[in-house]
């Protein structure tokens, strides 16, 4: 994934009459009928081209190893708040919150909660925050960070299906398996290390809130950091 | 160039931090050299790092206090590396920048070239790879005349990427000289650079919607607006509005631009407001593979859903904002005529710019110009038709060819011109003096023809002749329909602007079909007329009578060439006027030694023809001799004569630049554009635009009145009419500050002003 500097992914669609004269309006409406019937049902057919989940809807469904080996499926977890969290340790945007320990305290205060913490890698081999099971464990234990697993889905699957797509990105699902909150760690978008003291925490007021049985004040939040390293 | 670092890249990437390190030792040596022989303000200028240079460049040497002081961030990227745009896209940040500034200076927001999609993976960010430049404006107080320099510090933040990201900063200082003292780190070219790069902010009437799986924005172009390009993509302001990566769906049918693509995440909750403002972008391929041409839109959001494009392509009538409640970014809002409506010509569909140029060609010939001409023709033909239905029928018919073939040799130049790339519009015949002169002439021959002064068989100058010829003559019949046309030029009609307007933006073909129905609809009444002896019947029977109007006729041409010869004194001043006149005084003379010489001898005759047609040449050579060296006198000052473009009372003088000031200071603007030669013009500023209660509202409101007299060519002027879709005069614009213009009819009544100024 070298420089992005492919022309964009852009399909004209040339008009077929440009302009014609007064009588050729019939024809005119005909295609335009046409091009609307033929957009509508290519849309709806083929559908967009990245999943992309609903708050309020059912949390696409996943299974991925684990750093220790084990196959973890959403499933698993049925009837328990499950929290993912999308994660390239290079990132500085990662770094910024795993640097002050934001990313750790919250994780803690949430697994002693009774929620399960999963940190999702979707980067493809030889990208930046691939890792090996064992340099996984390793940088759990370095930095003092408490998810309940840490998955690997280099394929990007898991991670499309969410249309995650930054580091870090985070989700939250309900006991009832619905995706309740997707977005931002927090409203300042930077990476600035001192912007996290002040910061609104997204992730830590949906957990209060679904823990208190309120609605979710800011259910879907702008997600900021690095671009998912994906396998193209 | 001092080189000192005061960046350090905040990065946990491993590599980054030993870069940064590497540098930041080298940095801090240089500048502690730097700090050693420079006094400057605390930052460095520029500052490298390894993937861009950031440099804070001021365009003008000197700053005059209580004068803006436009200011130029350079980054420099990296090859294979990007910045971002204020909305980055699906990842990334736009630069930041903090800055310390001594008090009396203010800065502006930093403002973002148009930018390009970079895809990622199975995602898409807008940024900048190479150089990009973001101008910005620091405002500054007139208090701080005599300080010797303002010193700068910008501390600028920028995420830059390839496939990983490094965030980045750096301190730069810059001390900006005050008064007359000249800094030569000036760079007004590089001001000039940015600022081309820059979206342009543009008025399209833009709807926007979101259903089910579709955002869907519908923009209507100006008319003819880069022939029939699509564009590249579109780029909204507002992160989550439309999945970036998704395809665009961009279709032109006209002047019509259709989007459509997927929403982005925001437009799941339903709280998240639609907002679909942003950048259309089309690509400029002449100007290099990359170059691109950004079109900043402000988009009305539909409550209802929008119209299907069949239902919105002949939909016509001006587009009443559909906005939501309490959206007041209004589309281009349209009054209406009191006469229907003269559409906006982006609205307009070929058949129904067809439908308004046949109406608009019925009401030409109700102007003061044309009606007299066509009056006394109309009755001779009904005399004729008396008496011999078909010969009056042939009469009818071929006046109506000789109209159409006028108009079809009109639209011919019209469009050769346009497409030979001259900036011209609707009554540029009459933005030459030398066809205002011209012009003047034959309505003083037309005039002195119906005095009686002399008179012709046929021929262009047989007008009226029918009444007392035997109307034998088609050709005189043809020639009647071309003059009809010649004269009726000048008095564009409220319904032609928009569709002359509209037939100059358009393919060639369709530019001539809509000419051609102008021309229809100027000779249908003549035309039925002489195929309808019923209504022959029931008019007065010829007598003396005739022979009386007609002599009252020549008065309205005699006037109307009185105005002709007001507007080349506009034109060209009064030494021009002396000489057109002077020939006008030799082309009489000449008339009448043809008429007193008609009833001698054959040679008798032939010596009045004689002298006829040497005063005809000798006041044609006058007039051309006499707009010639004005023209050259013009050319040579590169300055019309000032009578033609000073300001006019409480009016100043419009040019783009005095628009965009009087905009930028928040202050409400009226343009009226107009022509000396345009009788609507006059008839609107007088019944209008000037009354007392106007002119008061006008102060009351402290409006900003521009007027952009299109007398002569103004290329300046025919840019700002196309913006709008038009090609002619009267057009009248009002700008209230802070929203879209809105467009007034081109018929003015002192209510309907009042009534558009109401809101300010």
């Amino acid at each position: 994934m070298s420089s992005g500097y492919r022309r964009a992914r852009i399909v004209p669609v040339v008009s077929p009459h440009p302009a014609e004269p007064a009588g050729a309006g019939r024809w005119r409406l005909g295609a335009l009928i046409l091009l609307v019937v033929a957009t509508v049902s290519l849309v709806g057919v083929v559908g967009p081209t990245r999943a992309t989940p609903r708050v309020g809807g059912p949390a696409p469904a996943f299974t991925a190893i684990d750093s220790h080996g084990n196959q973890v499926s959403l499933s698993d977890y049925a009837g328990r708040t499950v929290v993912l969290e999308w994660t390239n340790h290079d990132c500085p945007f990662v770094a910024k919150h795993y640097g002050t320990g934001n990313m750790q305290a919250i994780q803690r205060d949430a697994v002693a909660a009774g929620v399960v913490w999963l940190s999702v890698i979707s980067s493809a081999p030889g990208t930046q925050g691939h890792l090996s099971p064992a340099e996984a464990n390793a940088l759990t234990m370095d930095r003092a960070a408490a998810p309940t697993k840490v998955l690997f889905d280099p394929s990007g699957t898991v991670g499309r299906a969410y249309g995650a797509r930054v580091t870090p990105h985070m989700y939250i699902i309900d006991p009832g398996g619905t995706l309740v909150y997707m977005g931002g760690i927090d409203d300042r978008p930077t990476a600035r290390w001192r912007d996290v003291d002040g910061a609104t925490n997204y992730v830590r007021q949906a957990l209060d809130e679904l823990a208190a049985g309120v609605p979710i004040s800011a259910p879907v939040t702008r997600a900021y950091g690095c671009t998912v390293k994906y396998a193209s | 160039m001092t080189y000192r670092r005061s960046a350090l890249p905040v990065s946990a990437d491993p590599r980054a931090l030993a870069r940064a390190a590497r540098r930041h030792v080298l940095g801090a040596v240089a500048a502690t050299a730097a700090a050693l022989f420079t006094a400057g303000p605390a930052g460095a200028n520029p500052v490298s790092t390894d993937t861009v240079t950031a440099e804070l460049v001021p365009v003008i040497a000197a700053v005059t206090p209580g004068e803006p002081v436009p200011l130029v961030l350079r980054l420099d990227v990296r090859a294979g590396w990007h910045v971002y745009w204020r909305n980055p896209g699906d990842s990334g940040l736009p630069p930041t920048v903090a800055w310390t500034l001594p008090g009396g200076v203010a800065a502006g927001p930093l403002r973002f070239p148009t930018p390009e999609r970079f895809p990622v993976g199975p995602l898409v960010n807008y940024g900048y790879g190479g150089e990009v430049l973001f101008p910005t404006t620091l405002a500054t107080s007139p208090a701080l005349t005599g300080r010797g320099s303002l010193p700068i510090e910008a501390a600028v933040d920028w995420l830059v990427c390839a496939d990983i990201c490094i965030p980045e900063s750096a301190t730069l200082g810059l001390a900006l000289p005050v008064g007359s003292a000249a800094s030569d780190a000036a760079r007004p070219d590089l001001g000039d650079r940015a600022a081309a790069a820059l979206p342009v902010v543009v008025d399209w009437p833009a709807r926007g919607s979101a259903i089910a799986r579709t955002v869907r924005l519908e923009v209507d172009l100006p008319v003819g607006f880069r022939s029939d390009a699509v564009p590249s993509g579109y780029f909204p302001f507002e992160d989550g509005m439309i999945d970036h990566a998704a395809p665009q769906r961009i279709t032109r049918s006209g002047d019509r631009l259709t989007i459509e693509t997927t929403p982005g995440y925001r437009l799941q909750t339903t709280d998240a407001a639609l907002d679909l403002d942003g950048l259309i972008v089309f690509a400029d391929p002449d100007r290099g593979s990359a170059a691109r041409s950004g079109y900043q839109i402000a988009v009305a959001i539909a409550d209802d859903p929008p119209s299907t494009p069949a239902g919105a392509a002949a939909g016509t009538g001006g587009h009443a904002d559909p906005a939501a409640g309490g959206d007041d970014r209004a589309v281009v809002a349209v009054g209406l005529g009191a006469a229907g409506a003269p559409t906006p010509a982006a609205e307009l569909s070929v058949s129904v710019a067809i439908g308004f140029a046949v109406l608009g060609g019925l009401l030409l010939n109700l102007m003061p110009c044309v009606f007299p001409v066509l009056m006394l023709k109309a009755l001779g033909a009904l005399d004729t038709a008396r008496v011999a239905p078909a010969r009056a029928r042939a009469h009818g018919l071929a006046y109506g060819a000789g109209v159409l073939a006028t108009f079809g040799a009109l639209a011919g130049v019209l469009v050769t011109l346009i497409a030979a790339g001259a900036q011209i519009g609707w009554g540029f015949q009459l933005q030459s003096p030398l066809v205002v002169a011209g012009l003047a002439y034959l309505f003083l021959v037309v005039g002195l023809n119906l005095s009686g002064m002399f008179a012709v068989g046929t021929g262009v100058m047989g007008l009226g002749g029918g009444v007392r010829d035997d109307g034998s003559s088609l050709v005189g019949s043809a020639a009647t329909g071309a003059l009809a046309v010649v004269v009726a030029t000048p008095c564009t009609a409220p319904f032609m602007g928009a569709a002359v307007g509209y037939a100059l933006g358009q393919p060639p073909a369709t530019g001539v079909a809509v000419f051609l129905a102008l021309g229809v609809g100027m000779a249908s009444p003549f035309v039925l007329l002489s195929f309808a002896p019923a209504v022959a019947r029931r008019l007065p029977r010829p007598g003396p009578w005739m022979e009386r109007l007609r002599q009252v006729m020549a008065f309205p041409m005699y006037a109307t060439a009185v105005w002709l010869v007001w507007v080349l004194g506009r034109q060209s001043g009064a030494d021009v006027v002396a000489a057109v006149l002077s020939g006008a005084v030799v082309l009489g003379f000449g008339l009448w030694v043809f008429g007193a010489t008609r009833a001698g001898g054959p040679a008798w005759r032939l010596v009045g023809g004689a002298v006829a047609l040497a005063a005809l040449v000798g006041a044609g050579v006058i007039a051309h001799g006499a707009t010639a060296s004005d023209r050259a006198a013009a050319t040579a000052a590169a300055d019309p004569p000032a009578n033609a473009r000073q300001g006019d009372g409480p009016w100043q003088l419009y040019s783009p630049a005095a628009l965009e000031a009087a905009r930028r200071a928040g202050t409400p603007v009226f343009v009226n554009f107009t022509a000396a030669w345009c009788i609507t013009c006059l008839v609107n500023e007088q019944v209008a635009l000037s009354t007392a209660a106007v002119d008061r509202r006008f102060d009351e409101a402290g409006v900003v009145r521009l007027k952009g007299d299109w007398t002569r060519r103004d290329p300046e002027i025919t840019a700002a009419l196309a913006r709008f879709g038009r090609s002619g005069v009267p057009f009248y614009v009002l700008y209230p500050p802070g929203a879209a213009p809105v467009v007034l009819p081109q018929l003015l009544t002192e209510d309907s002003v009042l009534a558009a100024l109401a809101d300010l």
